[in-house]
């Protein structure tokens, strides 16, 4: 909740501003506005980024939410020479800040985009405070396939990629606004309890007391799927941050103190590095893991299939104080008429890693 | 009287026969009698070596191997980017099989009790005329990282092709339940009572 004052402060008084009648500057640095950066493409296909970018910005613009002019942010990314745009470190956040006026930034990520019919589409965002270091204030995901819910006579089927990602935009927009408006975490999505971890190790005790500061590192990917492990790595940001017992490092940071302190995890998360990005991003706890399949099909017919170890080691000790292992088809459980078949691999991982997160926490849920 | 006698006669030959072949079984599982299993607390599990077609196999089944290696609270499980780290150190050529002296070091620069190495031999769908199952079939070895011997090995298959999947069809059970199970079986035999026979 610290971490989310700042933000929420400043986008009330643009709120305030605008009830004032004072319409939302919508050129050049503003105060109280949120910096919509380009989004990230995880899908290792072609993406419609710069629609994703403009839908999120308009939705903002229209809830009367100041939003960084993007000539301002490109002006600001080409000064700095910046060309990582899905996270942000504290130097950089800070400048944001000081030169723009932005109170938070925004990152999408798009990990997929598929026009095949039926279309499918999963985004993961997060908005992050501009202060040094920046606080991951909210975050959600979605993810959809245009056969998710057919319907009698299958009138329910969207075969309209726009219309599948206008939908899931309008979705993740009304999230955020709800955070900005009320101040809320992002609920985690209604996991089904096939989805919990298979097996688990918790040596982990959290009570009570303030939020516990995490780092998330990048899984390692030993799947077919490219950036299966980064997507891993935005899901447990996204359902960490909504846990009111963690604290989540933003991804940015991290990410920059791996490559400063030149840091490359070939096997697998070890207590040395575990220590040393501890120790450089202020964190008690680091999680990692292991992504061994993440397969998403085109069409029809097929199963998603998830698969992905967890790992979280505590900075003090030195100790794996969890350890879990998480496997999933898009066919596990499945009843009359095809009810609870998941149809993307994120609608799985989503629920898998959401489990994994509450249980963590040491909530079962 | 006669067929009584020939009964009395063939019964105890054939207990004969049988307990002289129960005493010649050869038990899957060996067990140094002279090690201490107690004083292990910390496991370095290397990676498996993988005899089965997928590529990925030898991960999987490592990972669920640690996982509920960890769950059953006997030992702790060094993690697989620290055995990882000790390997690159020491430039061991072939992890998965490490030699005595290989061990020793790994044990030492990672300060592990013992390492546990293995081998996926079969994993996957079999076939046998119109019946399909999953299969596993497994071995592990425990290392003492002191002196670099063997002190425990067992195997495991589980799944395949039953006597009622050949009469009623069907595809057994999932491959990642027939991998549980078969893990959980080399558990047995390692945290249950010493196997009985040779």
């Amino acid at each position: 909740m610290e971490v989310m004052r700042p933000v929420i402060g400043g986008i009330t008084a643009v709120l305030l501003l605008l009830c004032a009648g004072s319409g939302p500057v919508s050129a050049g640095n503003q105060p109280g506005a949120i910096a919509v950066f380009p989004a990230e493409n995880l899908s290792g296909t072609s993406a419609p980024l710069a629609e994703v970018r403009q839908h999120l910005a308009g939705r903002l613009k229209a809830a009367g939410i100041g939003v960084l002019d993007e000539g301002a942010l490109e002006a600001f990314l080409t000064r700095r020479r910046i060309r990582y745009t899905a996270g942000v470190d504290g130097q950089t956040a800070a400048a944001l800040k000081r030169e723009t006026g932005a109170e938070a930034a925004l990152f999408v990520s798009v990990e997929l985009s598929s026009e095949l019919v039926p279309p499918k589409i999963a985004l993961t965002a997060r908005l992050v405070s501009t202060e040094d270091p920046p606080a991951v204030a909210w975050a959600d995901d979605v993810g959809m396939s245009g056969d998710d819910a057919p319907g009698w006579l299958s009138l329910g089927l969207v075969n309209d990629h726009q219309a599948l990602l206008t939908t899931a935009l309008d979705r993740l927009a009304e999230s955020l606004l709800a955070h900005l408006q009320t101040g809320t975490r992002a609920p985690a999505p209604d996991g089904a309890g096939k989805f919990k971890p298979k097996s688990f190790t918790r040596k982990l005790n959290l009570g009570a007391g303030p939020p516990r500061a995490v780092a998330v590192v990048p899984f390692v990917n030993v799947s077919s799927r490219r950036r299966a492990g980064e997507v891993l790595a935005l899901l447990f940001a996204r359902h960490l941050a909504a846990l009111p017992q963690f604290r989540v490092a933003e991804v940015g940071v991290t990410r920059q103190q791996l490559l400063d302190a030149r840091i490359i995890m070939e096997g697998g998360l070890s207590l040395a590095d575990a220590e040393t990005v501890a120790a450089l991003v202020d964190a008690e706890f680091v999680l990692g893991g292991r992504v061994i399949r993440y397969d998403d099909y085109e069409g029809a017919e097929s199963a998603p299939s998830v698969e992905f170890s967890t790992v979280l080691i505590e900075r003090k000790t030195r100790r794996v104080v969890w350890e879990s292992t998480s496997y999933n088809a898009g066919n596990d459980g499945i009843s009359f008429f095809g009810r609870g078949r998941s149809r993307t691999a994120h609608a799985m991982a989503t629920q898998m890693v959401g489990h994994t997160a509450a249980m963590m926490a040491g909530l079962d849920r | 009287m006669r067929k009584a006698c020939g009964v009395v006669v063939i019964v105890p030959a054939l207990l004969a026969v049988f307990a002289t072949a129960s005493a010649a079984q050869v038990s899957d599982v060996y067990r140094d009698e002279r090690m201490d299993f107690g004083a292990i607390q910390t496991v370095a599990v290397v990676p498996f070596a993988n005899l089965a077609r997928d590529q990925i196999v030898a991960d999987r089944v490592r990972d669920v191997f640690i996982s509920r290696l960890m769950a059953t609270g006997a030992v702790y499980v060094l993690p697989v980017g620290e055995v990882a780290r000790g390997i690159t150190k020491l430039e061991i050529q072939t992890p998965s099989s490490p030699t005595p002296e290989d061990v020793v070091k790994l044990g030492a620069l990672l300060k592990a009790d013992a390492v546990i190495t293995g081998v996926v031999r079969e994993y996957g769908e079999v076939r046998s005329g119109g019946s399909s199952a999953n299969i596993i079939s497994m071995s592990i070895q425990l290392i003492e990282a002191g002196t670099g011997r063997i002190v425990w090995s067992a195997s495991s298959t589980r799944g395949g092709i039953s006597f009622w999947n050949r009469l009623f069809g069907g595809g057994g059970q999932p491959v990642n339940k027939v991998t549980e199970e078969a893990v959980d079986a080399l558990f047995d035999k390692l945290l249950g009572p010493p196997p009985k026979g040779r």
